[in-house]
């Protein structure tokens, strides 16, 4: 099969233990969206080794492109960017998409600096927009703790290049039917391209993933005073069947794995049900929770930030207010 | 061993911030700039190792001449020497021309560079890009967000990082870059005798025409994002304070949790 060169969409699929990540589908869901309507094609590239790569097919990509080599068996965004670097110099695509992660994070940087041309990161929607024959990639890209959204284009050159955060797009639901022949592309990696080598992972159970996917979020703040007061959210976690997070010091305290922090330096969640309890409400933990429809605050400050994005609040103490809460659900 | 930390000026965002709705900009009335969170991780970083190898620290800040300030302070922390990239002609500059700025300054001031640190990102605009791009103009590996202080062996560095899914630890030749994450090591507090050698110190300014770059390559001729439409995250949510005693108030939250909890 040939590929199309000067045009589509480009997503760079991002994997870790031979799994694609969620990330990835979710891009090749909104490249879809945004290739049907501007009449591009959506291309999955996936470098590594031992994957599964016609699975992309199933969540929407036109075509997928291997290049397998055990030298791409651990991620090292050095040997990684070579290998994309050469692809795009063949295929010439209007824009390359990765995931704000371990991947995309590292790659995109060098593999802009190698083409020359712009990235914008950390975008939360991307739009096409076609100006004077151009098709632009508009990155939508939050700025001062989110306060803002700015729309980023490049509109000189090509390719245009963005990451996007995890969970800010729909996952399309697979569909078996959908597939194709896996394109492999020709490589040989040298093993002097590789810079650095991963020697241990430690990895944390995937609770750590449940809180991005969770539509109900009970968190709590310093408003708890001691660390079991704070552990009976667990029980109202339970009984509206959501996951606990937590602000900062909580973490920074011990009383919760920091994978749980929802906030700048922490998650950022788009549940449906927030409720957030004895916490202040700083711009860092808020910019971490997205498009809730019913967000909730309980905290004895009337004057609390937290109140400013609630769509209900209530002035009283956390801790006696959780167990009538929970007496109440009971 | 030869240590440059990267360090941005940015707005102190850790009380409320408020954006002007006209300009869309942050209102800078009751704003003060503070460095970068991150950066001041990277700086402790650099001045532990600084302690255990004797290593030579400098500190770099690309920005306007009153980043001067930002550069004082990592003075009075302990770094050793501070260089400030100023120039009309850089104002504009995206992430790219930033890159392209920054390697060579470094190649220019500090040609043997053992390691450079920056932070994982800069907290206004959050892009992260500056360490990996730095990294690929000077052709070294990157390991980002790092969070602990690096063991050097040998010419060869062993790092502990942050991942999407745990931690992991990570080895590369040196010289590298690593961008920092939180770490759990406490900042220099500023000791009196840095302040008097702070005030004493003379910044290096380092201009378009010191550092021997293209003028199309900087600044806006040299940056192909374009910032487009800003629009305001709208705050003006009506909430609703439930009055009443607590019974009452938690029986009604009840009902809306579980109602809401339901249509998930
Ligand atoms: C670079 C940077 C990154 C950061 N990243 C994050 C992040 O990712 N996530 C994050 O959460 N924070 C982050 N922070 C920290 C953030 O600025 C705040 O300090 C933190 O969110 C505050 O947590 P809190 O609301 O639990 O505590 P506090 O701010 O101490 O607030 C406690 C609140 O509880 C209320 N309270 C006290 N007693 C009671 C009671 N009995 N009943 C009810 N309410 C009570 C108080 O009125 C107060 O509003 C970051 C900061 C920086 C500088």
């Amino acid at each position: 099969m040939e590929l199309v060169k000067n045009a589509g969409i480009w997503i760079v699929a991002s994997h870790f233990n031979g799994q694609f990540t969620d990330v990835t589908y979710e891009l090749i869901g909104k490249a879809s969206e945004l290739g049907k309507a501007h009449n591009e094609t959506v291309t999955a590239v996936v470098i590594g080794s031992d994957l599964k790569a016609e699975a992309l097919y199933h969540y929407g990509a036109d075509q997928v492109i291997y290049a397998a080599d055990p030298i791409f068996a651990d991620f090292d965004s050095n040997s990684y960017a070579i290998e994309l670097e050469k692809m795009m110099r063949e295929y010439k695509p209007l824009a390359v998409v990765f995931g704000a992660d371990d991947f995309g994070r590292d790659i995109a940087p060098r593999l802009a600096t190698k083409l020359e041309t712009g990235l914008s990161a950390d975008c939360i929607d991307l739009e096409i927009k076609e100006e004077n024959g151009k098709k632009l990639l508009i990155q939508k890209k939050p700025y001062l703790n989110g306060g803002i959204i700015v729309d980023i284009v490049c509109d000189k050159r090509n390719p245009q290049l963005a990451t996007v955060r995890p969970g800010m797009l729909m996952c399309p639901t697979p569909d078996e039917k959908q597939s194709g022949e896996v394109i492999k592309w020709q490589c040989s990696p040298k093993a002097a391209e590789l810079l650095t080598r991963i020697e241990a992972v430690m990895q944390k159970n995937n609770l750590s993933k449940d809180i991005q996917k969770s539509e109900i979020i009970i968190a709590g703040g310093r408003g708890f005073k001691k660390k079991e007061d704070f552990e009976k959210l667990y029980v109202l976690a339970d009984l509206l069947g959501g996951v606990v997070g937590a602000t900062r010091p909580l973490v920074t305290e011990g009383w919760i794995d920091e994978s749980f922090q929802i906030g700048q330096s922490g998650k950022v969640v788009s549940p449906k049900l927030y409720i957030g309890l004895g916490i202040s409400g700083a711009a860092q933990h808020c910019c971490g929770v997205k498009n809730t429809q019913l967000f909730i605050a309980v905290n004895s400050d009337a004057n609390a930030p937290i109140f400013q994005y609630a769509d209900y609040g209530y002035v009283g103490d956390c801790k006696s207010f959780l167990d009538e809460l929970i007496s109440c659900l009971k | 061993m030869k240590i440059v930390v990267l360090v941005k000026q940015v707005p102190d965002l850790s009380g409320d911030i408020k954006i002007d709705p006209k300009t869309k900009n942050l209102d800078r009335r009751d704003s003060s700039v503070v460095i970068n969170p991150y950066d001041l991780q990277a700086l402790t970083l650099a001045l532990q190792l600084k302690q255990q190898f004797n290593a030579e620290t400098c500190a770099i800040s690309m920005g306007p001449q009153k980043a001067e300030m930002a550069l004082y302070e990592c003075l009075a922390m302990g770094i050793d020497e501070a260089v400030l990239i100023s120039d009309r002609a850089f104002v504009g500059s995206d992430t790219l021309a930033t890159t392209l700025i920054i390697a060579q300054a470094i190649r220019k001031k500090i040609p043997d560079v053992t390691m450079i640190l920056c932070g994982k990102h800069a907290v206004d605009a959050e892009t992260g890009i500056v360490g990996p791009g730095v990294a690929e103009r000077m052709g070294l590996p990157c390991v980002s967000n790092v969070c602990e202080c690096p063991e050097i062996k040998n010419g060869k560095a062993r790092v502990r990082r942050q991942s999407d899914t745990g931690y992991q630890t990570v080895s590369c030749a040196l010289p590298a870059v690593f961008t920092i994450a939180e770490t759990s090591s406490e900042p220099n507090y500023i000791h009196m005798n840095n302040i008097k050698k702070a005030s004493n110190a003379h910044i290096e300014t380092m201009t378009l025409a010191s550092l021997q770059l293209e003028r199309s390559k900087v600044g806006i001729e040299g940056s192909p994002t374009v910032v487009g439409s800003l629009n305001l995250v709208e705050m003006n949510k009506e909430t609703v304070m439930l009055t009443g005693d607590q019974k009452e108030a938690a029986c009604r939250i009840a009902a809306l949790l579980q109602k809401t909890a339901k249509g998930v």
